[in-house]
Order: C-alpha cells, then structure tokens, then sequence
C-alpha cells in the first residue's frame, strides 16, 4: 500500500486549484496584452491543470483497487468481495469521488477545447480559457473544503469496507454516469464560447458556429446518458417504467431541453442573424441548468431516490449558481447594443446596464407586491409569471428605443419575410421547448417553494408529469414534423401544398385507420383514465389524454412520412444534378445503409446538418411510439405458486419455482417463469432478489424481459421456503409476490 | 429571489443513497384498476422518497392498501378516500397536489409563461415581418427603374440550383 496516497492525493487537488489560478490569471492577461507567447503560457496552464487532475483520479482509482480503507470514501464505497469492474465505478458511486470524475470529465474536455482551438479564435481564446478554469477551480473548492475523497478515517483503515450501494452494481452504473457527466461537463464549453464572445464583443456567427459543434457533442452525450439512465430505472429501481420523473431525472433532463432549443435556435442566427440575445441566454441557461441540477442531486433539497447523503456542499453550488447569473446578466446588459446590432455608445451601454441590473434588483420586491395584491390566488400567480420572463426584457427594450430615438436602424434590425418560413416553426419549437423545461423546472422545485412560500409539503408525483406532459409533448412533437416542411425566408402556397400533401394523408389515414380497426387488434385509439383532478380542467385533461393513443400513433407516422419525403427529396434532386454517380454503385449493391451513409457523409456542410438532423429526429419518432405504447401496456401485481399459470393480456406466465445462486459477494434469488403467448411459447423469464452480503437487509429487483414478446416481470419479496405450522408440517412453497408483470401488445 | 430561497432551503431534509431495507419485501396486491387508480395517487408515507402505494413493498403500504380496501368495500368514493388520507398523512401524501388556493401555481405558472410566450412571439414576429414588407415596399420603389445586373440573374440561378439540391 503506498503510505502517503491520502496525502498526495489531496495534495494533488491542491496543485490543481493552484494551476487553473494561475492559468486563469495568465489567460486575463493574454486576453489584456493580446501576446501570443502569454496566450500560449495560459494554454499550458490549461494542459497542466487537467493533467493534474488526471493524477488525482489515477490516485483515487489506485485506492480503489488496493482496498486502501484508510480513506473514508474508499471504505464507505467498496469492499474486498467487490470485482475490479465494480471498484473502478465506485470512483463515481458516491458525493466526493464522482465530483473528482466530474472535474476529470471537464478536464478531458478542456483538453480537448484547447487542443482543438489550435490557432483558432485566437481573440476569444483567454476569455474561454479563462472561464473554464473558474469551473475547474469551483469544483476543487468544492472537493477541497467540504467533499475530499482523499479525506482519511479518524478512526483509522478498517479491515473492510462497507462496499457499495446494491442498486448500483450493475453494469448500468459502467456507463450511464460517465456519459450524462460527459453531457453535463459538455455544456462548459459552449458557455465558455458565449462568455467570451460576450466579453471581447465578437458576437458575430463566429461563436455561434464554434459552440454549435461543442453543444451538439454535450447534446449528444446528454441524449445517451438520459436513455441509458432510463433503461437502468426499468430494470434496477422497480418504478415499473422508464421514467419516474425523479428530480434527479428532471435534473438532467432540463439541460437537454434547453440545448435542443439553442440547437434549433442557433440556425437563425448563423443564417438570418436573428435571436442574437436569446441564443446568448440559451447557451447560459443550458449550463446554468447542468449546475443547478447537480446542486439538486447533492444538496438533498429535494426528495430523490438518487440523492446523495446530505452535505454543506450545497451552499457552494448556490454560491457558483449566484456568481454564474451575476456575471452572465452583466455581460448581457454590458452588451446589449451589440447584441441588437448597434453601434456601442458609451451612453446606450451605460443605460442599459443600469437598468438590467435596477429592473433585476426590482424583480424580488416586484413580485412581493404583486403576490400580496387584493386579487384571486389566479391572477396574482399569473402576473407573476408573466412578469417572470417580460420584466427585464421588456425594461430594457424600452430604455433601448428611448436611447436609439431619431437613429436610422432599418438596416440593423431583425426581420422575417413570412410566417410561412422555417424561421416562424423554429421560433415556435424554441417556445415549445422552453415552456415544457419550465413546466418540469416548476413541478420539479414545486415542493420546495411551496413549503418556502406557503408551509405547505407536497408531493409531486409522477401521475402529475404524465397526466401534464402529454399535451406539451404532442404539441413538440407536432412542431417537430411540421417545421421541417417549411422552407427558409418564404414558402410558397404551391411548395407548401406539395410538402404536406402526403404527410397529410399519412396522418389522417392512419388516424382512420387505427380509430375503426385498432379496437379489434388491441390497439385503442382512444384509451380512457380516471381524472388526475375533479372539475373541468380535470375533465379536459382527461379527455385530451384519453386521445393519445391515436394522436401519439398518426403523428409519429405523420413525422416518418415527412422524413422519409426529405429523403426522398434529397435523393431525387441527386439524381437530377447527377451527384448521385459520387457514391460508388458498389455501396448500394453492399446494401442501403452502406450507400445511404456514403450520400449523408458527401453531403455538403449545411444539408449534411440537416439530414443527420432528420436521422435524430427519426429517433424521436421511436420514443414517442414507445410513450404512445405505454397507453396499450397492461400492469398486473399477483402472488403465485409454484406451477401455479397467470394471465395476463395474450400471455400465461407459468411459475415454475425458485432457484438460487451465489457467486463472492451476493445471493441471487429467481423466480422462472414460462411464458407463452396465444399458446405458442415466448421464452422463459427470470426476475430476481439479489442479496449482497454487505447490505443483506437491502435486496435489489432485478427485472427479468423478453424483448421480442414486449413482456417483462420483477419480484416485491424473495420467493421463499418454510414450513407452515397450520398443516401439520406440510412444506409449502410460499408464493413469490410479482412486483409487477408487465406486458405490451 | 430564487438563490435565496434555495439558500433559505438548505437545511431541508436529505435521503441519504440507501436501498430498500428489510421493511420492503412485502407483497404489492392490486386487484382491480380501481385500486390501481387509487394507491397510484397517494403516496407511501414510510419514509421511503416518492414512492407510491402502487409502487412501494413496505410494510407500512401494506398496511394503508389493505385499509384502502376496506374503505373500498364500505363504498366510500376515491375523492372520499383522498381526503381521509390526506387527513391523516397532509397534504405531501398525495402524488398530486390539489388543485386549491395556491397550489395552482404548479400549473398555473408554465401554462401562463406558456400562454404569455406564444403572445410576445406573435407580437415579435408581426413586428419583424411588418419591418420586411416596409424594405420589401421601398426596394420595390427604387427598383422599379433599375436594371437588373448580371451578377443578380447568376444569384437567383444560384438560389434555385441550392433550392433543387436542398429538395
């Protein structure tokens, strides 16, 4: 064992805060003296720094892997059973050690930033650097004071750890963290890119087309990690379902909304130079968010089944979260005229931050006096979610006309030929997209403003979210397929008949289609739940969802028709232009994925974004069957006895019996089960107890699925043995209970 | 405001990263949809973070579906049946926050955000398109003595050739 790991360790995180200091000082000053030999100092810096943390992970995995129970995290996140994959994991298992994985993750980022930057926006470059290291340097405080995984045992090593949270052995844990960490660390770069073009005033496209690459890189990574996220709750949490709405999952997900928006949005200003200000907001909210849901997962706020052990590293992250939206909104207000496409008088910037930060600093007493108004509850909450978004925009266009008065500014400002143009369904997806992350941002923190305003504890449960989100979600998903038949600047009424016109058809006829035969192959159209309020808002949510089935079903094929149209499209005019003969005839004959992928990766920049785009977009369709899906799914909890059958929708599950087995560090407890359906038979399931010996009073569900025949199942309690007195000492097998049994068509 | 609420809210109470323990083992018996409805609103109360009694194995859950069963079979009404245990439990202890008094703003807040978005989008967008017909009206004005350039013909070719190749 190496003796002084703690101490190197922690010493090592110190060496990190000392080189992102320095690194961040140099980077101010290649930023003031414009030196390249400064700037290349501070990329240096830069290097050294994530090397530095580089070390301090090597150290802690190290620990790991030697069982150096000296150190408090080690011992309270691994044992001696555990196998080698599971102890490299349980690097990111608990609070300190996955903060130290997520400043690794940053770090591998900022390296790949620098290195990429090259001789790059060589103006910007200190101010990026610069504010990557002020993230860096957040996180090391964090570890350094309040959550350091080098931190020993006072009462020195014991023989054994406590070993690691059931629920996170699973190879689930392998990879989901790492890859919604990547898409949480992802969005620093892009917010790097705005601070910096927000600071130098270059906040022409040249940021624009920079943090575009880097936020599809988080978005991507976020998009996995949020899949993958989803796949582990089926399998490991027993929510019965994908998606519980879980703070911590609202947490990630909230990001990932707003950098689909900024995805979106950025395409105006790259080819209209439209939404100047709002893309610069995006790209901050979207950080701001990655932020603010770590604090939610670690400050314990919230009641989470994701929650980390309550710490004091939450005032930390609130303290960051104060600093990030101090220095984002003076650098909004400080830029205002540029970002409005004016010339920067000293006069129109003075005004208008003045009257960012005053109608910022009004907003807190503003809202005061309008919830303490005579009015309804309604209207006041209303007002003050009006105001919530218009105060300060709305302030500071005033102060702007007032200071632009009498100039000529036709040519500068922003224009839009039709609202028959890609431009109007990208600025209604960004209102989509926006109003469902504050739907979910509200729900999500709802418990605690009421108990703060109203002393009031709620619960917001999942049969809120899904009661809620199938209106939002449809219309997004409506926008999505109907955005894309538009063209830019102005469609024409005869291209606009032409682009709808099968999409159209796809739409309503399988609308027809599914509502006069889906009934007789068990696919409702319309599928009828009880009311998640009493009243008329009840009724009509209600009735709106009852409508999902068939809504969710024609729209997603709406939605492929439209993608299968642009493809088609994109083919045809390839063949009209005689591009088609660049994709060698052998790549078809090899297949059409092969050919398919050869155009797409020939394509030029612009319609190569939009095509892969279309191949997301198909995606989403996917998910959106599979929600649409969840209407026919039918749940059934029962308690069975060996050889005892089931049924359950066009399924009989037979229970065959319990079945044991051990392997170094847990006991595995199935229930077999055989399943057939309409008689032929569909495989054989095998859900779980697993019982870890260092945390035997914790037995984990494992859900067992057969994917080909939609049909899954997870135990509550462990089948078990033992004698019951009443029959004279009869052994009986006591049935297992189904946790749940689920089955779609 | 919403740094210092979050600030205000600090000592609020953590779950720390447990698993289920021994309590949770229980048999979950749900046999009809109604029960389903019913358990699927209201929340465990055992201490376990955000369970349902749809969901929940605990002993405690058990305990409260079986006396849910019996308030079922008394022929008391779901609403009936919420209210007794919100009585007993608070307001927390149901998946949905009720829709009274200030608990609106759950819903009231992003609908009218919402609503209010869609409004200030249309005023934004009227206001941009009115600004292109005005330069639309004044180039149209200048153009109509001007001779069109040769530079201007190869653009709209240009224009067309990327417009069939974009489909």
């Amino acid at each position: 064992m190496w003796t002084s790991l703690p101490l190197f360790g922690t010493a090592a995180l110190l060496a990190v805060m000392l080189a992102a200091s320095y690194t961040f000082a140099v980077a101010l000053v290649a930023g003031a003296d414009g030196k390249p030999r400064t700037l290349q100092a501070a990329r240096f810096g830069a290097y050294g720094t994530v090397t530095l943390v580089g070390v301090a992970v090597l150290c802690l995995a190290y620990a790991f892997v030697t069982h150096d129970f000296r150190l408090r995290y080690v011992t309270a996140h691994s044992d001696r059973s555990m196998p080698t994959v599971y102890l490299i994991t349980a690097l990111w298992g608990g609070q300190d050690g996955s903060i130290l994985w997520w400043l690794f993750l940053l770090g591998v980022n900022i390296g790949a930033c620098v290195k990429w930057l090259g001789r790059r926006y060589l103006e910007l470059q200190p101010y990026i650097l610069a504010t990557l290291m002020v993230v860096v340097l957040f996180f090391c405080i964090v570890m350094t004071f309040s959550a350091n995984p080098f931190s020993e045992s006072i009462s020195g090593a014991p023989p054994d750890g406590q070993g690691m949270n059931a629920l996170l052995q699973n190879y689930w844990m392998i990879i989901h963290p790492p890859c919604l960490y990547t898409g949480f660390v992802g969005c620093t770069v892009p917010f790097a890119f705005a601070v910096a073009a927000l600071v130098t005033g270059r906040l022409d496209h040249e940021w624009i087309v920079a943090s575009r690459k880097w936020t599809l890189f988080a978005w991507m990574f976020l998009a996995i990690g949020n899949t993958l996220g989803a796949l582990w709750a089926y399998e490991s949490l027993g929510w019965g379902g994908y998606w519980g709405w879980d703070p911590v999952e609202n947490a990630a997900f909230l990001p990932l909304l707003t950098a689909t928006a900024f995805i979106h949005s950025v395409m105006l200003q790259e080819r209209r130079g439209l939404l100047k200000v709002w893309n610069v907001a995006l790209i901050c909210l979207t950080f701001f968010l990655t932020i603010f849901g770590t604090f939610l997962t670690r400050s314990g706020v919230i009641a989470s089944v994701h929650s980390f052990a309550q710490s004091s590293i939450g005032n930390y992250f609130v303290a960051f979260l104060a600093l990030l939206f101090v220095v984002s909104s003076t650098l909004v207000f400080y830029r205002w005229p540029e970002l409005r496409d004016l010339p920067p008088t000293p006069q129109l910037r003075r005004a208008t931050l003045v009257t960012g930060w005053v109608l910022l600093l009004l907003y807190g007493p503003g809202l005061y006096l309008i919830y303490n108004l005579p009015l309804s509850v309604g209207i006041r909450i209303g007002l003050m979610a009006l105001g919530a978004g218009a105060f300060v925009f709305v302030g500071l266009e005033l102060v702007f006309r007032r200071m632009t008065r009498g100039l000529t500014l036709e040519s500068t400002r922003p224009e839009i030929d039709s609202i028959l143009s890609r431009e109007m369904t990208f600025l209604l997806n960004n209102w989509g997209l926006l109003g469902f992350m504050l739907f979910v941002l509200v729900a999500t923190t709802f418990p605690m403003i009421s108990d703060a305003l109203w002393n009031e504890k709620v619960t917001v449960g999942p049969p809120y979210y899904n009661a809620w989100v199938q209106p939002i979600g449809l219309i997004i998903f409506f926008l999505m397929g109907v955005g894309t038949l538009f063209g830019w600047k102005k469609t024409s009424d005869e291209a606009l008949r032409r682009a709808f016109r099968i999409p159209t058809v796809v739409l309503f006829g399988t609308a027809a289609l599914q509502y006069f035969l889906g009934k007789y192959l068990g696919f409702q159209a319309v599928v009828w739940a009880d009311p998640v309020y009493t009243g008329v808002m009840g009724k009509g949510l209600q009735a709106f969802n009852a409508w999902t089935p068939v809504l969710g079903f024609s729209l997603a094929a709406f939605n492929v028709s439209v993608i299968l149209q642009e493809y088609f499209f994109l083919f045809r005019a390839r063949a009209r232009s005689g591009a088609s003969k660049d994709t060698p005839a052998v790549l078809w004959y090899a297949g059409l994925v092969p050919g398919f992928l050869h155009t797409l990766f020939t394509l030029p920049p612009p319609s190569r974004r939009r095509y892969g785009g279309y191949i997301v977009h198909l995606g989403i369709v996917m998910a959106f069957i599979g929600f649409t899906g969840r209407a026919w799914t039918v749940d059934r909890e029962t308690s069975l006895s060996p050889g005892q059958t089931f049924h359950i929708g066009s399924y009989d599950l037979v229970y065959a019996g319990p079945r044991m087995e051990v392997d170094v560090n847990k006991r595995m407890i199935f229930a077999d089960l055989h399943v057939t359906k309409d008689g032929k038979d569909a495989g054989t399931l095998h859900p779980a107890k697993f019982i870890y010996m260092k945390s035997p009073d914790s037995p984990v569900t494992i859900v067992s699925m057969l994917r080909a025949a939609s049909c899954a199942c997870g135990l509550s309690s462990p089948p078990t043995s033992r004698v019951s007195g009443r029959s004279g000492g009869r052994s009986q097998a006591s049935p297992p209970a189904w946790r749940s049994a689920s089955c779609s068509r | 405001m919403a740094l210092g609420l979050l600030l205000a809210l600090m000592p609020a109470p953590a779950y720390a990263q447990s698993g289920m323990d021994d309590m949770h083992s229980h048999t979950i018996r749900i046999d009809n949809e109604h029960e389903r409805d019913i358990f699927g609103s209201l929340r465990c109360m055992c201490g376990c973070p955000r369970d349902l009694l749809s969901t929940c194995s605990c002993e405690s859950a058990e305990a409260a579906r079986e006396q849910i069963r019996r308030e079922i079979s008394a022929g008391m009404t779901k609403e009936q049946i919420l209210l007794g245990y919100q009585k007993v439990h608070g307001t927390s202890a149901l998946a949905v926050p009720p829709d009274t008094g200030a608990l609106r703003a759950i819903y009231a807040v992003p609908l009218v955000a919402f609503l209010g978005g869609a409004v200030g989008l249309g005023l934004t967008v009227r206001r941009w398109q009115a600004r292109s017909a005005s330069r639309n009206a004044k180039a149209l004005r200048s153009d109509t003595l001007a001779v069109p350039a040769k530079r201007d013909e190869y653009d709209a070719r240009l224009d067309d050739e990327l417009k069939d190749l974009d489909g």
